[in-house]
């Protein structure tokens, strides 16, 4: 799987986290934070793995 | 009139076989889209390369290793009455072209040590065609019962490949099941030539010992159980937030496996009343997501009134899109 420009979105009525967009093997994604999700537990791997970095959300 | 009483008795014990009694009547197949029908990512019916580990029939992960490959999805033609799908190598080297169908974990545990017969109608060049089945106990690929026929002659024509073996009380997080150009057990990788291919139909896996007749389950309902990992709709309603976004509250047809990753297919109309605004590079944001649904946020419009109630309309055949595919 290949993930390119990981960045957390933030929740619209807070700063927490709500999910993370990426481009997954040449389409944009809206990833959920779920560990049973494959994509995001794709990202966690290659966060892990040292072959991918999410970037922090935007500031509102 | 004479009458003849018929009793069991009367029966004689190699009469009774497994081609004339099934063991499992109806819902038998544990495989989704055994039958290679739903296709709800696209239209696949032209050979086209494809990348290991990538979806094109519903359920079904494209798997090569080595050896470049040709995806195509087969369609009802004389002489053949079911769909099917071809894999075909197109580099020479030691390797492997696959297809794979994960398996939900929690449904198959709750069965314990149990007996399961995987078959499929397979056609190919390659003695190297075989069913294949991982995850038993511990993980790894799981070894078939002696007297299965898990393997194609090379041939050329459509043989039944059947393939039984025993769980042993718990499966590991992955259990799979599998057909293609491998070696048994998946044990290294066998020589591929260019031009070596497999077609599969009638994808089953039922308990038991014997591979009964292709369960045929309705269009309906085989794409309902598809929906559960993947699904899409050209139909969602919201509010204009401004006159570049809108929030849109959709609602998802079948409950998915797990949350779902939300995209869009391509260009996405959104009709606020007044306007129709067509975006081919639209974005979807999806937030409050769960497995029933989301409401999602698309921006990049231009030309929407604020505060006005919104639509979509589908454009050139695109989707709101949700994978919880395994």
């Amino acid at each position: 799987m290949i993930i390119i420009d990981a960045q957390y979105f933030a929740d619209l009525d807070s700063d927490d986290n709500a999910g993370i967009k990426a481009t997954i093997d040449g389409q944009e994604m809206s990833v959920p934070l779920d560990p049973a999700n494959r994509h995001y537990a794709e990202i966690l791997k290659q966060v892990a793995d040292g072959d991918l970095t999410i970037a922090d959300a935007d500031e509102e | 009139m004479a009458l003849i009483k018929i009793n069991t008795r009367s029966i004689p014990d190699d009469a009774v076989t497994p081609d004339k009694v099934s063991e499992n009547h109806g819902r038998k197949n544990i495989i989704i889209n055994g039958g290679f029908e739903i296709s709800q990512r696209g239209t696949y019916t032209s050979a086209a390369s494809y990348n290991d580990g990538t979806y094109h029939i519903d359920r079904w992960e494209t798997l090569r290793d080595g050896v470049t490959a040709t995806f195509q999805h087969l369609v009802p033609v004389a002489g053949e009455s079911s769909y099917g799908v071809k894999l075909t190598a197109t580099s020479a080297t030691n390797g492997t072209i696959r297809l794979r169908q994960r398996l939900e974990v929690p449904n198959i545990y709750i069965w314990g040590a149990r007996t399961f017969t995987l078959s499929a109608r397979v056609k190919s060049n390659s003695s190297n065609a075989r069913l294949l089945m991982y995850g038993g106990s511990g993980g790894g690929y799981v070894t078939m019962t002696s007297d299965s026929n898990d393997s194609h002659t090379g041939g050329g024509a459509i043989e039944t490949l059947t393939a039984t073996f025993t769980t042993t009380g718990s499966v590991s997080s992955e259990f799979a099941a599998f057909v293609g150009i491998d070696n048994v057990r998946s044990v290294g990788d066998p020589a591929i030539s260019s031009g070596d291919y497999f077609e599969v139909y009638d994808f089953q896996m039922e308990e038991g010992t014997q591979a009964s007749d292709f369960e045929n389950r309705s269009h309906g309902e085989e794409l309902s159980l598809c929906q559960r990992y993947y699904q899409k709709t050209a139909t969602a309603s919201g509010v204009v937030s401004t006159s570049a976004i809108v929030y849109l509250a959709v609602q998802l047809m079948t409950e998915m496996r797990a949350v779902p990753s939300w995209s869009l297919s391509g260009p996405m109309m959104i009709n606020d009343v007044g306007v129709n605004a067509t975006q081919s590079s639209a974005n979807i944001t999806a937030y409050n997501s769960t497995t029933n649904g989301t409401f999602a946020n698309l921006d990049n419009f231009s030309g929407l009134t604020p505060f006005r109630g919104c639509l979509t309309r589908q454009a050139g055949g695109s989707y709101l899109v949700a994978d919880a595919e395994l």
